[in-house]
Formats: C-alpha cells, sequence, structure tokens
C-alpha cells in the first residue's frame, strides 16, 4: 500500500515539477487531513493547526525541486509541518482548549461522553513534553509506523517505541478515569 | 478511584490507552484549506514570472520548468540543428522527445528558419519542432545572451555536431533522465555546455559507462545542487580525471554519490585543490575504498571539514 502511495506521490511530484501545478492539488487532497490533526495535536489551537498546514504545504511546493525522490512525500512534508508548529509553539504562552464545535460529528445522544472523553485525551496529550506528544500524534492520530515516525524524525525506532511507551505511561495516569469506562 | 502510578503499569495499561487514543476521531480541516493552498501558490507563482524558480545559493536563477517533459539542453541541440542544418536530425533525437500535442506560438515558424535539406524540412513539420518553439523555457533560453553566444560558439556547435553526444542524447537512460528537470539546471550551466565542447568528453560519453554515470539521478542531483561542483568539473584537472577509467568507477560508487549530498563535501569537491588532487593516483585509490568513502560521509569528516571552512579566509 505504501509503495503504491509513494508512487503516486512521486508521481504527483514529477508532474509538478513539469510545470503542472495541478498536480500537487492531489497531493495536498492527500495529506491535509492527517497533517492537520498532526499539527492540532502538536499546537492545540485549531487555527494555529490550520495556518501551520497551509504554510507547510506552501513552502513544500516552492521547494519542491528539493525534494529528495528517495524519501516519501510525506515524511518530507511532515518535516516542513513539525518545523511550522515548533515556530508556531515557540510564539503560545498556553494552549486553549478547543471548542467543542470542532469535534464534529457527535449525536446528541452520545456526545457528552463522548465530547467528555475526547476533550479529556486532547487535554492529556496537550500535557506531555513536545517529544512524547510528537509520537503520540503521529502513531495514533496519523497512524504511522514506528519505522515511518522514526524516518521522520530522524531517531532509531527503538527510541520512538521507547518515547510511545513513556508517553502512554504519563497518560494512563492522568485518563485513569476512562479506564472503566472503555 | 485512586489514580494509578507510573511504576504500576504493564501492558494492559499500555493497551486500554493506545485504545483510548485511536478512538479519538480526526478533526476535519477547514474546508477551504485545499483552495486557500492552491491560491497561495498561483498568488506566489504570479509573482515569480508565472514558473516555479529556485534561487540557488549564489543567486542564480534556474529554471526548472520543463513542458512535457523537454529539456532545455535537448531543445538547444535540436534548435542548433535547425538552424544550422547539420547533422540531419535522426530518429533518435525525435525519439528523445515522444508523441506530443501540437502547440501553436507566433515567435517562431518553421518559415523563420533556413532549411537546407529535406530531412531537415520534415523536422521542421513535426510536432516536435512545434511544441520545442512553443515552450516558453525554450523561448526564454534563445533569447539568453549566454546561451545565444554558446550556440554561436563553433566548439559547443561542434560538440552538438557530435555523434558520439547525439548518440548520448538519444540513449534510453539520457533521454529518462532529460525529462527531470534537475538535469536541465545541470545542462543550462555554461560550465557544463563547454565541457561539453571539450573533445575528449565527446569520446568520455561514447561509452555506456560514462553516460550511465552522469545520467544517474544522484549524479544529476549533486551537480544541480551545487554550482561550485559544476564549476569543478569544467575544470581541466576534473576532464582530464574523467579521460581515467579508474575515476569513472569511482564516479559511479553509490557510496561516494551519496556521501557528496553531504553540502561541506561539495564545498571541499568544488575547491581547486580537490580537482588538483584528483591526478593523484593515490587518492583516486582511496576513493575507491568504501572504508574511505564511508569515512568521508561521517559526522567527524564533516565537522572537520566546516571548522577547515570557517577556518579560511573568506
Amino acid at each position: 500500500m505504501y509503495l503504491d502511495q509513494d508512487e503516486a506521490d512521486l508521481a504527483a511530484v514529477r508532474r509538478c515539477l513539469d510545470g503542472e501545478r495541478a498536480a500537487f492539488e492531489e497531493l495536498v487532497l492527500r495529506y491535509h487531513r492527517p497533517l492537520f490533526n498532526v499539527a492540532l495535536r502538536l499546537l492545540g489551537r485549531y487555527d494555529e493547526a490550520s495556518d501551520a498546514t497551509q504554510n507547510a504545504f506552501v513552502k513544500a511546493y516552492r521547494h519542491l525541486d528539493t525534494f529528495d525522490t528517495t524519501q516519501r512525500f510525506f515524511s518530507w512534508i511532515y518535516r516542513i509541518l513539525r518545523n511550522e508548529c515548533l515556530n508556531a509553539l515557540r510564539g503560545q504562552r498556553t494552549w486553549e482548549p478547543l471548542s467543542d464545535g470542532v469535534l464534529g460529528g457527535a449525536r446528541p445522544i452520545d456526545a457528552i461522553e463522548d465530547v467528555e472523553r475526547q476533550r479529556a485525551v486532547r487535554r492529556a496529550v496537550m500535557s506531555l513534553d513536545i517529544d512524547y506528544r510528537e509520537v503520540i500524534a503521529l502513531r495514533h492520530f496519523a497512524g504511522m509506523s514506528y519505522e515511518d515516525i522514526a524516518t521522520m524524525l530522524g531517531i532509531p525506532a527503538k527510541t520512538v517505541k521507547s518515547r510511545l511507551y513513556t508517553a502512554r505511561q504519563r497518560l494512563a495516569v492522568s485518563l485513569s478515569a476512562w479506564n472503566v469506562r472503555l | 478511584m485512586k489514580p494509578i502510578e507510573l511504576g504500576e503499569m504493564g501492558s494492559e495499561d499500555q493497551r486500554w490507552v493506545a485504545d483510548l487514543l485511536d478512538q479519538v476521531r480526526p478533526i476535519d480541516p477547514p474546508a477551504e484549506l485545499t483552495s486557500r493552498v492552491m491560491a497561495q501558490i498561483a498568488e506566489h507563482e504570479d509573482e515569480e514570472d508565472s514558473s516555479p524558480f529556485k534561487r540557488t545559493a549564489g543567486g542564480q536563477r534556474m529554471v526548472k520548468k520543463v513542458v512535457g517533459g523537454i529539456a532545455v539542453a535537448a531543445a538547444m541541440l535540436l534548435i542548433t540543428f535547425a538552424v544550422t542544418g547539420y547533422p540531419p536530425i535522426g530518429k533518435g533525437a525525435e525519439g528523445a522527445i515522444g508523441a506530443a500535442k501540437r502547440y501553436h506560438a507566433d515567435q517562431i515558424t518553421a518559415q523563420d528558419v533556413k532549411t537546407q535539406d529535406a530531412e531537415l524540412q520534415a523536422f521542421l513539420q513535426t510536432d516536435t519542432f512545434q511544441k520545442l518553439i512553443a515552450d516558453k523555457t525554450v523561448r526564454n533560453a534563445l533569447k539568453n545572451k549566454e546561451v545565444r553566444q554558446a550556440l554561436a560558439d563553433p566548439a559547443v556547435r561542434a560538440a552538438l555536431a557530435s555523434p558520439s553526444v547525439q548518440e548520448a542524447f538519444a540513449s534510453g537512460a539520457v533521454q529518462e533522465a532529460m525529462s527531470a528537470s534537475s538535469v536541465v539546471q545541470v545542462l543550462s550551466a555554461s560550465q557544463i555546455q563547454s565541457v561539453l565542447a571539450n573533445p575528449s568528453i565527446q569520446s568520455v560519453l561514447a561509452s555506456q559507462g560514462a553516460r550511465a554515470v552522469f545520467s544517474s539521478p544522484q549524479m544529476v542531483a549533486v551537480l544541480a545542487s551545487q554550482p561550485a561542483l559544476q564549476s569543478a568539473v569544467a575544470s581541466q584537472a576534473f576532464q582530464a580525471a574523467l579521460a581515467s577509467p579508474a575515476f569513472m568507477a569511482v564516479l559511479s560508487n553509490q557510496g561516494l554519490l551519496a556521501a557528496m549530498n553531504n553540502q561541506v563535501l561539495q564545498v571541499a569537491f568544488a575547491t581547486p585543490q580537490f580537482a588538483a588532487a584528483l591526478a593523484n593516483p593515490q587518492l583516486m585509490s582511496a576513493l575507491s575504498n568504501a572504508s574511505f568513502v564511508n569515512a568521508l560521509s561521517s559526522s567527524a569528516m564533516t565537522q572537520a571539514l566546516q571548522s577547515q571552512s570557517q577556518a579560511a579566509p573568506q
């Protein structure tokens, strides 16, 4: 699956470099959702996550000629997004919880507990240090494999697993109240 | 409920936390995010003369837009043939372009070019020629004083007329490589053009091995990324080294090509001292050694080179 995706990404990149701007839209459509969600978990603010994602795509397009085609496009653009998020975090003083409106999709009957649980998870994740928050976001909110995360962050897969373990340990402490309700 | 202490957790705790995290639904990004990205890109391109460009470290603007995979170098080659009428366009060169839609342009027409033989006249009627002359990149290249001077240079013309260069352009590997914009950057560089004009390089290009080396994505990427390296390649010492089969073998070493992606090494390799050192058989032998190449790309070596370059007078 990854290989097919990589081939499609590479083909779109080549078309962009050949002057077909519309080919980039394929990449935006394919990746804006996972990238936005990771940005959201890193930044905790909807508007900032949106801006960071937009900036990452624009920068990626402008520097597409520097993309190493032996790498995965998602890994490359994630590193751009990560820098955007880290820059945004430097300007942040405190994070603000997302309004319940952005959760979307929850029906009135099951909405209350669902919203509360999601809010608790978001708060717990946001309370983690950025290194732990990042691996949680990539693993659980972007569905990346350990190996992909390791490649993206430039760290060994072993370190990814270790960070994930520690992060989940800390989350278990802060989310213990939700254990019995699953 | 008593909160869990960190030390009390086992794999079961890991599992329920993972499950809890996986139940968090993704949040939809703003509906207009994609359109905003594309609009910003379009706006940026309009500001940048409608084409994606990159600015190199030296401030030199390099064209990266290639319409339909046609490289500027190929365009220059074919138009030079068309203008000079010699040599006739071979099937191989046409094959490099492939089938193309007919484009219409009013800048140059077949009637503007004086033809000298039937085969050339036939070429001027082809989709390939129509597409070439309709290509903004080609037109811009032809407006470029340096390009025109290069085309007027008998040595460049001789190079382009050389069967070995034509054969190289007609080879599948080179054709494939020429569809990459980075190859355009490399072949558009005046230094590289002068290298191609060198008869000894033409004879080097006649070998399959040399073509494979110079059309490899790694080599192209390395050359495209560092104008200083292009100058290094144009140096007499480097060209002399190219004639050596041992050096060609060194250049095809994937480890060395990977190491040359290191910017610090690129700067080091582009120095005249390095080009001169290539004449040294011991260096050549060392570059063939995988351990030495690995050492070159090590962080310790990079730091050492960096400190050397920082210590060097500007």
